[in-house]
């Protein structure tokens, strides 16, 4: 501050001096004049009485000055005025650089929301999280609402526990129910003392009044959150206690409005509003003991989590215990499968979104690693060319080293130079973000794209910080110092500025072939991920995966009736050659059904494996999902049940049951097998091979959604407004919630590999680039300071391919260290990557080949041109420029 | 080493004399400089040109302030005046000088046992 006010008076002050200095030299003249002198001989007498007006302006100004202020100053002009002299370089540092700071910063903040950013709630480090693993495939599973009640009565560790469910849902604002205007939200059903557990305030009205969740008939109360109540209701406080909510046809009371800035406490959502658990029509005492529910609890205040743990993971196993003796209708298989799961007990403070954790953090790790090291790439590049630079302005510096300016300043002024360099960088980075974050979220579900926060918080502003500070010191401070200190060697020792000294060399390679190295891995890594795309694409499905539209239907539950009635008039649209419905499980949506199947006039073994992934399907499935009956025959009218029990199976079940045996006619569960398909893909195209088992749909039959497939060549976008006709005319109050084709629906199950293959080969061929510019640049530099050894070498007869060869030998030697250490570190990630490659191994021959093929094609031409050009010196005009 | 060349000041000695001056009236430049060889009767010598540092130092210092008028030969100059800072510097100044010249006169009243 006080810099600054002086700097104000400095100018204030030294404004005028010269008018000043000439106005004393005038009157001193005069004066002179009027005692006789000429004016000739007033002006000399004047000026030497005077003395040296430039160094008396000079001393005036030193007066004045703010040593490190100043020279600061004079430093940062100085670098623009370097960058400016060469905007190439610049332009290129500058937008490598960029590219990598902004790509770190968007994947960094994407990790930050999805998996880093704490709970906006009372001490979030006191919340932990109990999750159910499979045994078998560590898949994680929510608990019941049995077991949290059963929990958070048995258990002392805990200050409170909550119970959550998250979903889509509708809801209409006003008092009474309007058909059909509902609006799609977010909303979590939970336990009423969620937002005490959470320490959640009101911003206005109350929380709901806990009560025993199971016991009681809870007030049908809904709380809004902050940014719902002011898109709904404009902010509007006198709403609150009114039943201004309608949800399931029935109106509910808003009792609060949560504090601004909550959420939720998914981080992939944003939550609208939240209602009691038990608040549901249908919620019939034992059906909320078997829903499905997140459990989270705050620890009390002196235990420490292991201490928890213990606990909790001794009293569900009595929980679970209880539950298997229990469950008399279930098979051994099945109860020990229940009893083996793993209870776990993990951090919850930064909330809960496993589905999208589980798909996505894996991945973002790795692209992390991946745009780091195109930063790094970057700098090093950038480093390697300010060395070069550096060198080359070796006379510039070991001018003002010997004229007497001390080595600090001129690495001070070196280190502005780079710092100058990678602020602009930085800032040119930042503004590339939210683009970046844009690709980035392109990838995810868009209901996850929206609810993620992605305002930088202080942890994104840390990391920034300490990337660019990083990047900073590759490309400036190691360079200036090494640089600056092989100059005064040099001096000292008399040295002549032919020939680099051999550390600096050193320095060069090492540069290259960490780049080498890290370019290396990005592209085998890239290849690995495109090719696990390439084979997930061609799998066969089992079905037909480019002629089906699938059309999801819901505005309530959907019954059989209600989709005979609604299929004639989809199936009587233009182009649609034979349409099906069935709940929304399976073909590469919803979630899997699985019964235990078990074959008439066997009994299994307590160890058999007897489950089986079931699905009910309307008329015409196989026909229309152009999936192959193998054997048998399709179901025909009349199949329905109660009239008839029929199944048909897959083909894996068929051999896993019946093996060599004949299937058909036989009987599993009841039902007559009376055909076989093909194996086809359910929820993913990861999918292994499972046994299914296939239904007609029979009279009872009511689901959430209904979805319906179409077999039509027509796209989506012409098809669509037929479509929502075609269901308005069939005389129901149901609507078309999502109209997708299946080549849609399956590119969107593959979001995570779509996602790895693209981004990584991006940042693959960036890196590649970046590497191709660097040995250019340094092979140029290299080169042209050998211009005269070269051309003596030819002079005294060595041919030009000797030359050309020779170079590129040696810069060849590095590039073969670098791609070697490059492949040897993708093979120390490929225990990280197998899991998210498909159908091949991470050290796929052909994807290595062609990487290596590549970058030594890519790294040949970067050294070959610098290496011909200098060869084609004239030896003659080169010995005599020195 | 010959005594009759005028006496280089020593440091902070041009300040002093500014301040005096400029303690009974506000003077320009050209003004200040004659002021001070009229006073010293040409003993002292002064680089003219080496008063403007010093008045910038004053300026820096806010022991002098500064504003633009007309000189008597009617050119614009800075004329400047003494702040009450600069006052009471001079005052604190004034009498450091003279213990200075007190203790350097008993010194060199030792008288010449010239050994």
């Amino acid at each position: 501050m006080r810099n600054l006010v002086d700097l104000l008076r400095r100018r204030h002050s030294l404004e005028g001096l010269s008018d000043e200095i000439r106005a004393h030299l005038d009157e001193k003249v005069d004066a002179l004049i009027a005692s006789g002198m000429s004016r000739a001989d007033a002006l000399r007498e004047a000026r030497r009485a005077f003395g040296h007006v430039g160094r008396i302006e000079e001393a005036g100004r030193d007066v004045w000055r703010m040593p490190a202020f100043d020279d600061a100053l004079a430093d940062v002009a100085f670098g623009f005025r370097f960058l400016r002299r060469s905007p190439t370089f610049a332009a290129v540092a500058v937008l490598s650089l960029a590219i990598g700071i902004g790509a770190n910063t968007a994947v960094f903040t994407v990790i930050d929301a999805l998996l880093l950013r704490r709970l906006p709630v009372l001490d979030p480090s006191a919340l932990v999280v109990f999750t159910r693993h499979a045994a078998d495939t560590g898949e994680p599973s929510t608990l019941t609402f049995h077991e949290y009640d059963e929990l958070r009565s048995r258990t002392s560790s805990f200050a409170g526990m909550l119970a959550y469910s998250g979903g889509d849902g509708s809801l209409q604002p006003g008092a009474t129910p309007v058909t059909g205007a509902g609006e799609p939200i977010h909303g979590g059903r939970v336990s009423s003392n969620f937002f005490d557990v959470l320490g959640v305030r009101m911003a206005v009205g109350r929380a709901f009044t806990p009560v025993n969740d199971v016991k009681a008939d809870p007030e049908r109360s809904v709380v809004l959150s902050y940014a719902y109540w002011q898109r709904r209701f404009g902010g509007d406080s006198s709403i609150v206690g009114k039943p201004v909510i309608v949800f399931r046809g029935m109106p509910f009371i808003v009792v609060g409005v949560a504090a601004r800035g909550f959420t939720g406490i998914e981080p992939d959502h944003d939550t609208d509003a939240w209602w009691p658990v038990a608040n549901v029509k249908s919620m019939a005492p034992e059906r909320l003991a078997g829903w499905n529910v997140t459990v989270l609890a705050r620890l009390k205040h002196g235990v420490d989590v292991p201490h928890a743990r213990a606990e909790a993971t001794l009293v569900h196993a009595r929980i679970a215990a209880d539950e298997a003796i229990a469950r008399t209708d279930w098979t051994d298989v099945r109860r020990r499968r229940f009893l083996a799961e793993k209870f776990t007990v993990g951090p919850g403070a930064s909330g809960i979104a496993d589905a999208t954790r589980a798909r996505f953090s894996q991945p973002l790790y790795v692209l992390m690693a991946s745009v780091l090291a195109v930063l790094l790439i970057a700098s090093a590049n950038v480093g390697a060319l300010l060395l070069a630079r550096t060198t080359a302005r070796r006379r510039e510096l070991a001018v003002r080293l010997a004229l007497g300016s001390g080595r600090p300043r001129i690495v001070r002024q070196l280190i502005t130079e780079n710092v100058l360099l990678a602020a602009i960088a930085t800032a040119a980075g930042l503004a590339l973000v939210p683009f970046a974050l844009r690709i980035l979220l392109s990838y995810a579900p868009a209901d996850v794209a929206a609810g993620l926060h992605t305002a930088p918080d202080l942890r994104t502003l840390v990391f920034i910080v300490s990337i660019a500070f990083a990047s900073a010191v590759i490309i400036g401070v190691l360079p200036a110092l090494r640089s600056t200190m092989a100059l005064e060697r040099e001096l000292t020792a008399g040295g002549h500025g032919v020939g680099a000294p051999q550390h600096r060399a050193r320095a060069y390679r090492i540069l290259i072939a960490t780049q080498v190295a890290l370019c290396m891995s990005l592209l085998v890594v890239a290849g690995l991920f495109v090719r696990t795309l390439h084979n997930l694409r061609g799998l066969d499905a089992g079905f037909d995966r480019k002629s089906l539209v699938l059309v999801t239907v819901n505005n309530g539950a959907v019954t059989a009736p209600v989709a005979r009635q609604i299929l004639p008039a989809l199936e009587a649209i233009r182009g649609v050659r034979s349409g099906t419905f069935y709940a929304n499980l399976g073909l590469l949506g919803g979630g899997t059904s699985t019964s235990d199947c078990i074959v008439d006039g066997t009994s299994p073994t307590p160890s058999d494996e007897v489950s089986c992934v079931i699905m009910q399907v309307g008329p015409r499935f196989f026909e229309t999902t152009s999936t192959r009956i193998v054997a048998g025959r399709p179901f025909a009218p009349g199949d329905e049940p109660p009239g008839a029990s029929v199944a048909i199976i897959n083909e894996t079940m068929a051999r896993q049951y019946f093996g060599a045996e004949h299937p058909l006619g036989r009987r599993i569960s009841g039902a007559e097998v009376v055909g076989v398909v093909r194996d086809t893909k359910y929820t993913s195209l990861r999918d292994p091979a499972q046994r299914m088992i296939y239904r007609p749909v029979g009279p009872g039959w009511a689901v959430a959604d209904v979805r319906f497939a179409l077999h039509t060549e027509r796209s989506v976008a012409g098809i669509g407004a037929p479509i929502r006709q075609a269901i308005a005319d069939a005389g129901v109050t149901k609507k078309a919630t999502a109209i997708e084709s299946i080549a849609e629906i399956s590119d969107a199950t593959l979001a995570r590999e779509r996602l790895l293959a693209e981004v990584a080969t991006s940042f693959g061929l960036l890196a590649l680039l970046l590497a191709c510019i660097g040995l250019y640049g340094t092979m140029s530099f290299a080169v042209a300071r050998r211009t005269n050894e070269i051309a003596l070498r030819m002079a005294i007869g060595a041919s030009r391919a000797t030359i050309v060869g020779q170079l590129m030998r040696e810069s060849g030697t590095t590039v073969v260290l670098g791609a070697g250490a490059g492949l040897i570190g993708t093979f120390a990630l490929s225990r990280l990557l197998s899991r998210l490659l498909f159908g091949l191994e991470p050290s796929d021959p052909a994807t290595i080949g062609a990487a290596v093929l590549l970058l030594a094609a890519a790294a040949a031409a970067a050294a070959y041109l610098p290496a011909r050009r200098a060869s084609g010196a004239n030896p003659v005009a080169a010995l005599r420029a020195e | 080493m010959p005594t009759s060349e005028p006496r280089d000041l020593f440091p902070g000695a041009l300040e002093i004399m500014v301040l005096r001056l400029l303690q009974r009236e506000p003077l320009h430049g050209y003004a200040l400089v004659q002021r001070i060889q009229q006073a010293s009767n040409d003993l002292l010598h002064v680089e003219e040109g080496s008063l403007y540092p010093a008045l910038q130092r004053l300026l820096k210092a806010k022991l002098v302030s500064a504003e633009w008028g007309v000189s008597s030969t009617n050119r614009r100059v800075r004329i400047y005046q003494i702040t009450r800072a600069g006052t009471k510097h001079l005052v604190t100044e004034v009498s450091r000088f003279e213990q200075m010249l007190n203790g350097v006169s008993l010194v060199l009243a030792l008288g010449g046992g010239d050994a």
